[in-house]
């Protein structure tokens, strides 16, 4: 029984440090593509760091 | 630094700061790999929020479906046009409220034939030939290449949907998608910065400074 407890919670970190782990990597990725697009289509963006976007001018 | 720079910040960065900061005690990412991170957090955030409120608003009033298509045409000519945007969020709540929810009401007015819609077309697509991509202070679009793919794009996207326009026979969906791709033009026009007393070409004093 606590042998049956133990394998669901370490399923369940795992599954859950795995979602995270896709959560930021698709973060980095949108967070990426915004530096060549304009993602912000409501009508408010935030400052955009000056060290991404110099990236495209080394592009 | 980073740190710095992403804990001076207003409720929707504070949000995803603090978003970044969870996904990033397992991920340990640093420097730009951080700072694409919260970007990126935040690009959802805002505009999950956002377009929640327009679209609750737009379904209130029976406008949910136009609103959805116009907000999808009017992002896929804004995605390589960019344009201006409001300083604040609640000014841009209300300017994307009356935007789409508006726009959506006062298309089931509006009558366009194929003539007009060619004209009016054609000088939307020069203008975004002339003045696309429009950067902002937040966003400078830096990098001559891009600039250039940017506008190619956002004229090819002009010309798509002048096309689409005229083909579809639906009188609502051709003044919903003539009046999303106003929005859009005017929003990149030098004289609506000038109104609004923003910076355009921002990117030229940074390229300078950088060359």
């Amino acid at each position: 029984m606590k042998n049956l407890r133990e394998q669901i919670v370490s399923m369940s970190e795992k599954f859950g440090s795995r979602l995270i782990g896709e959560i930021g990597n698709a973060s980095i990725k949108i967070g990426d593509q915004s530096r060549g697009a304009c993602f912000f289509l409501a009508a408010y963006e935030p400052k955009i760091p000056l060290e991404l976007l110099k990236e495209n001018i080394e592009d | 630094m980073i740190f710095k720079q992403i804990f001076e910040a207003n409720l929707t960065e504070k949000f995803a700061n603090m978003v970044t900061v969870k996904l990033n005690r397992h991920l340990k990412k640093e420097g730009l790999e951080l700072m694409k991170m919260k970007l990126g957090v935040e690009i959802v955030f805002i505009n999950v929020t956002k377009f929640l409120i327009v679209f609750t608003v737009a379904a209130l009033f029976g406008l949910l479906k136009e609103a959805l298509f116009m907000s999808l045409i009017f992002g896929s000519v804004r995605k390589s046009a960019f344009g201006l945007h409001a300083k604040n969020s609640i000014v841009c709540t209300l300017v994307t409220l009356l935007m789409f929810v508006g726009g959506s009401y006062i298309s089931h007015s509006i009558k366009l034939n194929n003539y007009l819609i060619f004209g009016i077309f054609a000088v939307l697509n020069f203008l975004l030939f002339k003045y696309a991509p429009a950067d902002t202070e937040n966003h400078p679009i830096l990098g001559r290449k891009l600039r250039k793919k940017l506008r190619k794009e956002a004229v090819a996207v002009g010309i798509l949907l002048m096309c689409l326009t005229m083909i579809v026979p639906n009188q609502l969906i051709k003044s919903l998608i003539t009046l999303s791709v106003c929005y859009e033009v005017i929003s990149i026009l030098p004289i609506s910065y000038k109104i609004l007393n923003r910076g355009y070409k921002n990117y030229e004093k940074l390229e300078r400074a950088n060359s």
